[in-house]
């Protein structure tokens, strides 16, 4: 059989990205014409010629009302309203594209993705250098089944063959590695991107992955950012010369494409200069703007970004010491305030990953490129309906004292689920004693450290204000074993397993003498 | 039974109210389950759903058993290959057994690792697993177990063998010298089949091109173009055949810088004598095969048919040509001829018709005098008449051009003058002028 060649596509509002699997088994990001990694999401008619990307983008400040963007969002979501400022959209949702002055076309949300992810298709193409047999998309989390469709219809009408439709956090969770090792864990998956924020909590069990709970808002953004920094510097140009640039739309629109530039080089140095030739009156404008400065200027716009991650948690039933991971992805996350931001929600011990991707903008598409690979490879089908499982609704484990509960079979694990564990055995017991007990979160928020206290406190209650509050408390004992060991021993082993009918299976070894008693939790509904 | 992980945790004591040893008490089930989408990304997926379908209620495992049995079997399968089939191996015959590793320039690698059939045709897979089977049959420590201790000749055989066939350079250069190839050339005057005695050498011969594929012999029915082109791919035919392996002394063993060139200069001489011979035996044998070949034969005959017919067809246009044109030229003098001949008839026409002219005219001017110019009989015309009359006659003579109208003039005359009146009638014919 041929080889096949399949490619991962971030289909995004602001910006798209497509990538493939190497002969390494690495993603690899395809440049576009440009040499771009990523490309804008625009369309762009002027006389014949139609244009995409970051020369579309160009087009708005000059062409405007000849220029698409948003399309995306707008895929059968029957959303009319777009970016003010660009083409207009009319009654039936089309954009009335005005072109040489006069000439009006219109164009439908549809027919402008059809010609934009045709585009992509023809740079992927054109650089793997043979017909494209297959792609895997990403789409929002918050999409629904009609979106979904509709952007499925886009993609089989500019030629390109859909193998997957998956969503963004399980893309990004792909590539951060929870869907190929068999570990448990719960990571929180926070994506900015250029028009919203999307929050989703992800439960993976044994390389299974699923989405428990999201938020989104369309406050914190790339967009967002921009409009600070446009703020600050039409503020600072106004000081200057008395012109108010935000009241010009297409000064304004020639600010915030510079100041796009700007935002990108304060993530990697620590300022950053903005120059517009000619921005207002024939007047040029050339500033500088340090990172703290625009740290100060962001935080006021993280707040929305922490209320959405507490929303998630929230929704999902998690605390934020349950979680294990959080990944970010999209574009803005690359901002270091936004990093610090969002790590702040977390305990110490959270580890917040960006090392997906050489950027985080690709993370999505290099995910979905892996995924692509393994149905290439035959190592992945794409299942035929939507998966359902059954998942626990509490963590299931060993119960170790009143208030002290161990987790082994973790929430959200898609039954039926095994696990076992080698536990030590306190010295000098004939017996070994096993409690099985179901958990539940403990939600309690965190203690702050009250400084004032401190002084009051005995050395005694401070290390207990210190101490790490357990992640689960048992809640209900299940069933207890006892184990006779004839002599003491040092470890016992205990597997656990929950079929798909809900009953649960629990045995005690003792490894080297090959004593076990098992117990058997039949389901009852309660 | 094999543990997922090991926590670091101990249990606590059993407290009273716990059951007697080697019992069990249930307390309750678990919750409650949910319902959870599954995102569809990962390996994972399809194992799961693989084992949603078992309904054994004895299975105690969950899909990740499922994902391990999965890449275990695969690994497996790749390995299956290597299982030792006796039936397949090829004979150990005893002079292999006994090879001394010290001669391993003269051993048959490929014999040594079982390959004696596929030879240059062996994939590195094949060597591989060959070498595999092989090590696992000639191990010194598995010969040691058996009693036999410091075997290890034939073992050393089959390293180098190995090292040889698996390092693609050395063995080009082994494949060039293979001993159990032959590189006969078979004669021009070939006795029997042209295809089943040239065909197979070809093929033989073809594996040392660079460029592959290499062009077959074919059979009676190849068309022109092909058999030409394989006489052009052979006559420049590129070899990576090379004969370093035949070097009497090695480079590296040691000595000072000179010698070292002088050894290298000297194996370079030979190699290029080696090369040389070996470029003229295929040159001979694509001779040979030129000569022997029947076609090549058909093609000739062909050729000078054509050129024949062509010098034939030639000739008989230029004949054609050159009688046309003698006929040509021949119709031309004829029409010359004719229009000669017209012309001299029209010539002669007109003399005669102005000879004639001539002749009535001096005739009028005579009958006038012989008629003493027309004056009464008896009388003699006086130099007047004489002149009034020869102004008549020759203002008759200028008017008419024909001799007929001079001949009707003179009869009319001579009429008149008979009848006594001839004055009047030359008047009148004045007249009527």
């Amino acid at each position: 059989m041929a080889q096949k060649t399949f490619i991962g596509l971030s289909f995004g509002n602001h910006n798209s990205v497509i990538a493939i699997i190497n002969k390494d088994q690495r993603a690899e990001v395809i440049a576009n014409e440009e040499g771009e990694h990523k490309t804008p999401t625009y369309l762009a008619f002027s006389g014949d010629e139609e244009f995409h990307g970051s020369q579309a983008k160009h087009q708005i400040v000059r062409n405007a009302h000849s220029t698409v963007a948003g399309f995306r969002d707008m895929l059968g979501s029957g959303v009319t309203a777009t970016a003010a400022g660009f083409a207009a959209v009319d009654a039936e949702g089309a954009f009335v594209v005005r072109t040489d002055g006069d000439r009006v076309i219109r164009v439908t949300a549809h027919e402008a993705a059809v010609r934009y992810v045709g585009r992509l298709r023809a740079t992927a193409e054109a650089y793997v250098g043979r017909a494209i047999d297959g792609a895997v998309l990403a789409v929002p989390a918050w999409f629904t089944a009609a979106q979904r469709a509709a952007v499925g219809a886009a993609c089989a009408d500019a030629g390109l063959a859909l193998l997957q439709v998956v969503t963004e956090p399980a893309a990004a969770a792909a590539q951060y590695g929870l869907a190929s090792l068999a570990r448990d864990a719960v990571a929180v998956v926070v994506d900015v991107g250029g028009s919203g924020a999307d929050v989703t909590v992800i439960a993976a069990a044994g390389g299974l992955v699923a989405e428990v709970a999201h938020a989104r808002t369309t406050a914190v953004s790339g967009d967002a950012l921009d409009t600070v920094l446009v703020r600050h510097f039409a503020a600072e140009f106004h000081r200057a010369h008395g012109i108010d640039v935000l009241a010009d739309a297409r000064a304004e629109r020639k600010l915030r494409q510079a100041v796009e530039a700007t935002k990108r080089t304060l993530s990697s140095a620590a300022s950053a200069p903005c120059a517009v030739e000619s921005l207002a009156g024939g007047l040029d404008f050339s500033s500088s703007i340090s990172r703290t400065r625009f740290d100060v200027l962001c935080a006021r716009v993280f707040a929305p970004l922490e209320a959405a991650v507490a929303d998630a948690l929230a929704a999902a039933g998690y605390a934020p010491r349950h979680v294990d991971q959080v990944l970010l992805c999209g574009g803005a996350a690359r901002v270091r305030r936004l990093q610090r931001a969002v790590a702040a929600l977390f305990p110490e011990g959270t580890l917040v990953r960006d090392d997906a991707a050489e950027e985080l903008d690709e993370v999505v598409a290099a995910g979905c490129a892996a995924q692509a690979a393994l149905l290439a490879r035959g190592l992945a089908a794409a299942p035929p309906a939507a998966l359902h499982a059954h998942v626990l609704a509490r963590p299931v484990g060993l119960r170790l004292g009143a208030d002290v509960m161990v987790p082994v079979l973790p929430r959200h694990a898609p039954l039926p689920a095994a696990r076992s564990v080698r536990v030590a055995l306190p010295a000098a017991e004939a017996r070994a004693y096993v409690a099985v007990a179901e958990g539940e979160a403990n939600l309690d928020p965190e203690l702050e450290d009250d400084e004032d206290d401190e002084e009051e406190q005995g050395e005694e209650e401070q290390a207990k204000a210190q101490a790490v509050p357990p992640r689960f408390r048992p809640a209900r004992l299940l069933a207890e074993l006892v184990l006779d060991l004839g002599a003491p021993a040092a470890h016992v082993d205990v597997a656990f397993f929950v079929a798909a009918d809900r009953t649960l299976t629990v045995t005690a070894t003792e490894p080297v003498s090959g004593k076990s008693v098992t117990a058997v939790v039949p389901f009852a509904d309660h | 039974m094999t543990v997922d992980t090991s926590l670091e945790i101990t249990l606590c004591a059993a407290p009273a109210s716990a059951p007697a040893a080697g019992e069990v008490k249930i307390h309750g089930s678990i919750s409650a389950t949910q319902e959870c989408e599954l995102s569809p990304v990962g390996a994972y997926v399809q194992h799961y759903l693989r084992r949603l379908e078992n309904k054994d209620a004895n299975d105690k495992s969950d899909h990740l058993k499922a994902h391990a049995d999965h890449t275990a079997a695969e690994a497996a399968k790749a390995l299956g290959d290597l299982s030792m089939d006796d039936e397949e191996d090829e004979e150990e015959t005893d002079d292999l057994l006994e090879l001394d590793p010290k001669d391993w320039k003269e051993q048959d690698h490929y014999a040594v690792l079982g390959l004696s059939k596929l030879r240059y045709r062996a994939t590195l897979d094949d060597i591989i697993k060959s070498h595999r089977k092989k090590v696992l049959r000639h191990h010194p420590d598995k010969k040691a177990a058996q009693g036999h201790h410091n075997d290890d000749g034939f073992f050393k055989c089959i390293q180098k063998a190995f090292d040889i066939l698996t390092d693609s350079v050395r063995r080009r250069q082994w494949d060039s010298v293979d001993p159990a190839i032959s590189s006969d050339v078979p004669s021009g005057k070939v006795k029997g089949d042209f295809y089943e005695v040239f065909g197979p050498v070809f093929a033989r011969e073809a594996r040392f091109s660079n460029v592959q594929p290499a062009p077959v012999l074919g059979d009676d029915n190849t068309p022109r173009e092909d058999v030409e082109s394989f006489y052009n791919f052979w006559y420049s035919f590129d070899s990576w055949r090379s004969f370093e392996y035949l070097d009497k002394e090695d480079v590296s063993g040691g000595g000072n810088r000179d010698d070292k060139r002088w050894i290298e200069s000297k194996n370079r001489k030979e190699r290029a004598t080696r090369k040389k011979e070996d470029g003229q035996r295929v040159r001979s044998l694509v001779d040979n095969a030129l000569k022997a070949d029947p076609r090549m034969a058909r093609f000739k005959e062909e050729d000078k048919l054509k050129r024949n017919a062509k010098r034939n067809a030639l000739e008989e246009d230029a004949k054609r040509a050159a009688e046309e044109k003698k006929a040509a030229e021949e119709a031309a003098k004829k029409a010359l001829e004719n229009a000669s001949l017209q012309e001299e008839e029209l010539k002669k026409a007109r003399q005669q018709a102005h000879k004639q002219l001539k002749k009535e005219q001096r005739a009028l001017k005579v009958l006038l005098k012989t008629l003493n110019y027309l004056a009464p009989a008896g009388a003699t015309p006086s130099d007047a008449d004489i002149a009034a009359v020869s102004e008549k006659v020759d203002k008759i003579v200028a008017s008419k051009h024909d001799a007929d109208g001079l001949i009707a003039a003179r009869t009319e005359i001579e009429a008149a003058h008979a009848a006594g009146n001839g004055l009047a009638a030359l008047d009148d014919i004045v007249s009527k002028l």
